[in-house]
């Protein structure tokens, strides 16, 4: 997958420019948040070439996202790595809560590098490149800089070469804590949900560039609700 | 077959429909022609018509089937794979998660700008 050398059908630079990115509201129910999404739409299109192509969301399971794919043919993996990551580190406080201090105390053994580490060792899973595309909502910005570092080693692993990351970032901490399900090939819907984990920073663009300074090539679509979304090429 | 316990090993029944009730601990290879999973489930799942997860479920690992129904807040944590005439179009247990069996407690199934390196 490689957009610079992929010959784009004559209809998707038009309906990308007449979509503009950035939420859109939906007038028959207040409730129901959408926002066009150019990143979503060019992940699918670098997918396209793929038969079979392999996506893991990072998000939690949705019956819609998951018809999505597989009404596409391909085969679709979800992990919620947000909410795995907040029961471990549940789990964590309440393992070192019980334990009894030892010289180094609780905080020498509670770094974010340490923790991730240990995270690591059961998170995240997979065979070196399995998946042919990423799909990392509302993630990244919302771990430590040390966390989200590691992650990014380990799904450039899983990632096969070629293989794409589709990742949203914030520009300014968002009011609400949303999950994300997708529409149609260039919408998706938040969902409203329990803040699962508060948003730890707000990226540069040099500091994303950083992020996945692994990664050969990137683009990214900022939007007018101040979600940057990065599309990254291993 | 209702499950509403603890199970472990492999369930194969072809024919029939496996049901683990919301109580349901399973950690196994399950084979069957439907499968509702209501309570907590871990393994390969191969169901011949459907699989359903329903709200405050959480599975595991690989899921093969002809179509699947997920409710909401249901979790899972693993691959789907749809199936046409009941055969799996590729090999589900292979890319499953490698994760650890005690792991498995812990873990939960729910302007334009452009850069180039090259």
């Amino acid at each position: 997958m490689n957009w610079m050398a992929k010959t784009r059908p004559s209809s998707a630079a038009p309906a990308a420019a007449q979509s503009k990115p950035g939420p859109t509201s939906v007038p028959a129910n207040a409730n129901l948040k959408v926002r066009t999404s150019n990143g979503l739409k060019e992940f699918l299109w670098l997918m396209s070439d793929v038969s079979h192509a392999r996506v893991l969301d990072l998000g939690p399971v949705w019956q819609a996202t998951v018809n999505f794919f597989l009404e596409k043919g391909y085969r679709i993996s979800t992990d919620d790595l947000l909410g795995t990551w907040r029961d471990f580190v549940s789990g964590e406080e309440e393992r070192l809560r019980a334990a009894p201090l030892t010289e180094e105390g609780y905080s020498a053994r509670l770094t974010a590098s340490s923790l991730a580490d240990k995270f690591l060792e059961n998170a995240l899973q997979y065979t070196e490149n399995s998946f042919h595309g990423v799909l990392a909502w509302d993630l990244l910005d919302y771990f430590d800089p040390a966390v989200s570092a590691r992650i990014m080693d380990r799904l450039f692993t899983i990632l096969h070469p070629g293989g794409a990351v589709l990742a949203l970032f914030h520009s300014r901490a968002p009011e609400r804590f949303h999950r994300y399900r997708i529409v149609d090939t260039q919408t998706v819907e938040l969902v409203s949900a329990p803040t699962l984990a508060v948003h730890a920073r707000v990226f540069q663009n040099r500091e994303i560039l950083e992020l996945f300074a692994k990664f050969r090539s990137s683009k990214t679509f900022v939007g007018r609700d101040q979600v940057r979304e990065g599309l990254f090429l291993k | 077959m209702y499950i509403d316990g603890e199970a472990q090993g492999k369930i194969t029944l072809a024919d029939s429909r496996v049901t683990i009730g919301p109580n349901g601990r399973v950690q196994a290879d399950i084979d069957a022609r439907e499968i509702i999973i209501g309570g907590v489930a871990q393994g390969n799942f191969k169901a011949k018509e459907s699989v359903r997860l329903i709200s405050s479920s959480s599975f595991e690992g690989s899921i093969v089937t002809s179509r699947i129904r997920i409710d909401e807040g249901s979790k899972l944590r693993g691959r789907i794979e749809m199936t046409r005439g009941g055969e799996s179009k590729g090999n589900a247990a292979a890319e499953r998660p490698a994760i650890p069996a005690e792991a498995y407690t812990a873990a939960v199934a729910s302007s334009e700008s452009e850069s180039s390196k090259q």
